[in-house]
């Protein structure tokens, strides 16, 4: 896809959504004319369609002839359900290694056997479970003589449990040479030993199980690039171009990742089941659902709201107002609390991951405000520092993702980025303001000045305020810490630039991480309370 | 379905369906009693399951090296020694083979407590795996959106007087022995204890609410406790969770195939209901253009999508395309409302 070519498609296929735009060069450079969403079930031509003659009952001087449009080149991208395991190993410490892989590639785990000799009834039953995809066996060179012969016995038994069902992939992740017998070639695998990496870094393995997950769970799916893949690529060309930190947080219903890159290349990177949006687990697990609901600020029947999440498990398209939208608020914040818990798990607790952009997709955002979506985003990742966010609501960056040359892909972001990346706004999380020393604490304060007028904000802990800011301008911060470090900064004045959104600037004081009431009721009124400006407008 | 019609941007609802492949998963220790290419009738044994499971581990001879993983090995002696002075008595375990370990040991998995599973639909049997059975039904298969229990057959009995009434649990008597009671919007704790009780062999509803399903659940796990054999019974749940009225062109479906054999099979949320389908997809289908309404303001109304509104800011605040649907009014006559596309379905 070059400057020469014509109008083109983008095509972000999920598993409950497709996401399609119309890009056209308009006056010497590629513009973005039309996009839309739709759940996956409905022809993708419909969609295509739909959009040729949505521009050119507009203006169709635009993009030429809107007749040729089925010969359009398409940049299409292909997002699975998450691939489901069994993990099997003869020790703790090489089975967390192999788990840490695996979660980190975007399998789910359904069950682990990390012993020497596990439970012959759970493990085979595990095994013939039908939505798994795969008995997965890790092993190392250089553990206890004890751990390798143990590991020589599971591989196996392992082999023979499979054998009850014809279409279980069974995995070797290490040293095992011997074949197990009745596994045909098409269901057995090798990959590399589990290496001692952080979840988040690059492992031989980890890159292995990615693309092995895609090739089972995509076995009745269309071939195409794969879109996390895709989306990776391009945070990382994103964060290049614009030499800047960029964190790209992807929700999708069936699973979420995450991509951090610098003007030197991405640093971290993972890919989640648990942060999906819906987890199917919802669906029997109760505890599950609590753990939703507990961001949820709807009044009333606990177990209504349990049924109200489930239907939305079921009809993931269906909530587009009333209580639906409020429930997928609450899903979208336990999503990214797990993405979050699972991304911290392992990596180095050192503020490396803060980032000056924070790009949002996957269509767990598209469904809310875009003040509501920026408000999910800062509480689910929380990160001292002042951050814009974006976001990716045309799902044009995955597809971009998949085309092959670099230089290509960069000259497109730069002409798209402005119709592509929604500004939602700007978000300055100050960091725990604790009280130091004195009996009145000394608070901070902040002189917003922007094109609209002047604010002053006296910085008291556990506040969040939304200032509007509309996109396009920006807003001058000039901070006085007073007794509390503020971005790390204290006793010292400090001045920054925000840029606006759709949903404003927020600033927000609470605590990293933060810190819910746990009573049900003061949660529910402290999490209303912080959300009631994302919602003005709205009919709630 | 042409450029124009605005039907092609709402999902198809999910369409009733004559030969469809039914799963049924089986256990480590579970024994097919069925075999492929045989036709099974409704009701009749196809599975032999064991409520509980036992690894047993024998040496590995030259008799069973053989034996592959999931294959049949009876007959296996229990080691239980005798009384002093008395002889052991000779009992066997009835297992299938698992592993023949490198360590000169074969594991078993025997099983005891068995209930059979009966086949909740008359069809034929395309393939028996160690970890399953696959039978083509003959019947009309119909989705449900929630489904619980054993698979299960009987005779459809309609309860309630339309989709959107609730049973009475005392109107649940002994009539309703071995059938399949259709019971409106909504089933509690309560009927489902009593039809369960007095021998039913599944309820369809339009809902269920997680908090019944979670009581119903801890019965039966208390029942299993006691070691009570119960008669399968399952639940069907056609919307979904909470209070959900029957969707009408389901209803309309189901009464037509009042008196007619059928069988559930929760695992797979399928309804399947024996005899000619032709009645039953005539009592289903609906006009081109018909749309249902499967959530907000006008939940459960049928009507007919005239054109697209475009993308249009919702409530909830948030943006998407709708549509313009004439649903019929109290009075009787059509008025015009814009819907979001989303919340729609297409039944014609």
């Amino acid at each position: 896809m070059t400057q020469d070519t014509a109008a083109f498609f983008t095509l972000d296929r999920g598993t409950v959504g497709t996401t399609a735009a119309l890009i056209a060069p308009v006056d010497g450079r590629y513009r973005m004319l039309a996009a839309a969403s739709a759940p996956s079930a409905l022809d993708p031509e419909s969609i295509l369609e739909d959009l040729a003659w949505r521009v050119a009952r507009t203006d169709a001087s635009v993009a030429g002839s809107m007749e040729g449009w089925r010969e359009w080149s398409r940049l299409e991208v292909h997002t699975g359900r998450p691939p489901r395991a069994v993990l099997v190993a003869a020790s703790s410490e090489t089975g967390e290694l192999l788990e840490r892989a695996f979660v980190g590639g975007g399998w789910s785990v359904v069950a682990r056997f990390f012993e020497p000799d596990p439970d012959l009834i759970a493990f085979g039953e595990a095994c013939l479970d039908p939505q798994v995809d795969a008995v997965i066996v890790g092993g190392r060179d250089g553990v206890e003589e004890a751990e390798l012969e143990a590991a020589r016995r599971l591989w196996p038994r392992t082999g023979a449990l499979a054998r009850y069902r014809d279409d279980l992939a069974v995995i070797a992740c290490g040293p095992f040479a011997e074949r197990p017998e009745g596994i045909p070639d098409g269901r057995l695998f090798s990959l590399p030993a589990p290496d001692p990496v952080p979840l988040t870094a690059e492992s031989m393995l980890r890159g292995a199980a990615q693309q092995m997950g895609v090739h089972l769970a995509g076995r009745d799916e269309p071939a195409a690039t794969d879109g996390r893949t895709a989306l990776r690529t391009s945070i990382a060309s994103l964060a290049g171009m614009l030499g800047n930190r960029v964190d790209g947080i992807e929700i999708g219903v069936a699973a979420g990742s995450r991509t951090l890159a610098g003007a030197e290349g991405e640093s971290s990177h993972a890919a989640i089941a648990a942060a999906g949006l819906l987890p199917s687990s919802l669906l029997e697990d109760e505890e599950a659902g609590d753990a939703v609901l507990r961001w949820c600020t709807l009044p009333g029947d606990p177990a209504v709201r349990q049924d109200g999440l489930r239907e939305l498990v079921l009809h993931p398209w269906i909530a587009t107002d009333g209580d639906g939208v409020h429930l997928r608020l609450a899903a979208l914040r336990a999503a990214l609390e797990r993405l979050e818990g699972i991304w911290t798990s392992s990596a180095a607790e050192d503020g490396s991951d803060a980032a000056d952009v924070l790009v949002l997709s996957g269509g767990a955002f598209a469904a809310l405000p875009p003040a509501a979506a920026a408000l999910a985003a800062i509480e689910g990742i929380r990160r001292t520092g002042a951050v814009s966010i974006l976001h990716d609501h045309a799902g044009v960056l995955a597809p971009l993702g998949a085309l092959p040359i670099e230089s290509d892909r960069r000259r497109l972001l730069a002409d798209l980025m402005d119709d592509c990346l929604l500004p939602l706004g700007s978000a300055l999380l100050t960091g725990s303001l604790g009280k130091r020393g004195r009996k009145e604490p000394v608070f901070g304060t902040m002189h917003i000045s922007s094109a609209l007028g002047e604010e002053h904000l006296r910085l008291e802990p556990g506040i969040l305020r939304l200032i509007d800011l509309p996109p396009g301008m920006t807003a001058r911060l000039d901070i006085d810490p007073g007794d509390s470090p503020v971005l790390g900064v204290q006793g010292r004045r400090l001045s920054l630039d925000v840029r606006g959104g759709l949903g404003g600037l927020l600033i927000d004081t609470r605590s990293i991480p933060l810190d819910l009431p746990t009573g049900a009721e003061q949660r529910r009124s402290a999490l209303e309370a912080w959300e009631a400006p994302v919602w003005v407008g709205s009919d709630r | 379905m042409t450029r124009h019609d605005p039907g092609r941007f709402v999902i198809p609802a999910s369409r009733p369906e004559a030969g469809r492949l039914l799963r049924f998963a089986l256990h480590l220790a579970d024994r097919p009693l069925v075999a492929p290419g045989q036709r099974v009738e409704m009701g009749q044994p196809i599975i032999q399951h064991f409520r509980d499971q036992e690894a047993i581990e024998v040496p590995t001879s030259a008799a069973i090296v053989g034996m592959r993983p999931g294959d049949v090995l009876d007959n296996v002696p229990v080691p239980q020694p005798g009384r002093r002075g008395r002889k052991a008595v000779a009992a066997t375990y009835r297992t299938r083979v698992c592993e023949h370990g490198r360590d000169g040991i074969t594991r078993l998995v025997a099983g005891s407590g068995d209930v059979t599973v009966d086949a909740p639909a008359t069809g034929i049997i395309e393939a028996v795996t160690p970890s399953r059975v696959d039978m083509r039904a003959e019947g009309l298969a119909i989705d449900a959106q929630v489904g619980w229990g054993r698979p299960s057959s009987g005779r459809i009995v309609i309860a309630v007087d339309g989709p959107d009434a609730e049973i009475q649990t005392s109107s649940i008597d002994v009539t309703a022995s071995g059938a399949i009671l259709v019971v409106g919007a909504r089933v509690d704790t309560e009927a489902m204890s009593r039809a369960r009780a007095i021998g039913v062999a599944a309820v369809i509803s339009g809902g269920v609410a997680s908090r019944d399903l979670r009581r119903l659940v801890s019965s039966v796990a208390r029942q299993q406790a006691a070691l009570r054999a119960a008669a399968p019974f399952g639940l069907l749940a056609l919307g979904g969770y909470g209070r959900v009225p029957i969707p009408q062109h389901q209803w309309d479906l189901l009464v037509a195939a009042e008196g007619r054999s059928a069988g559930i099979l929760a695992d797979s949320r399928t309804l399947i209901i024996d005899g000619d389908p032709a009645p039953l997809l005539g009592a289903a289908s609906r006009p081109a253009g018909t749309v249902r309404v499967v959530s907000g303001e006008h939940r459960d109304h049928e009507g007919h999508l005239v054109g697209l509104s475009g993308p249009r800011r919702w409530p909830g605040g948030t943006y998407a395309p709708g549509g313009f649907v004439e649903l019929l009014g109290e009075d009787g006559t059509p008025e015009r409302h814009c819907v979001p596309l989303t919340a729609l379905e297409r039944l014609g």
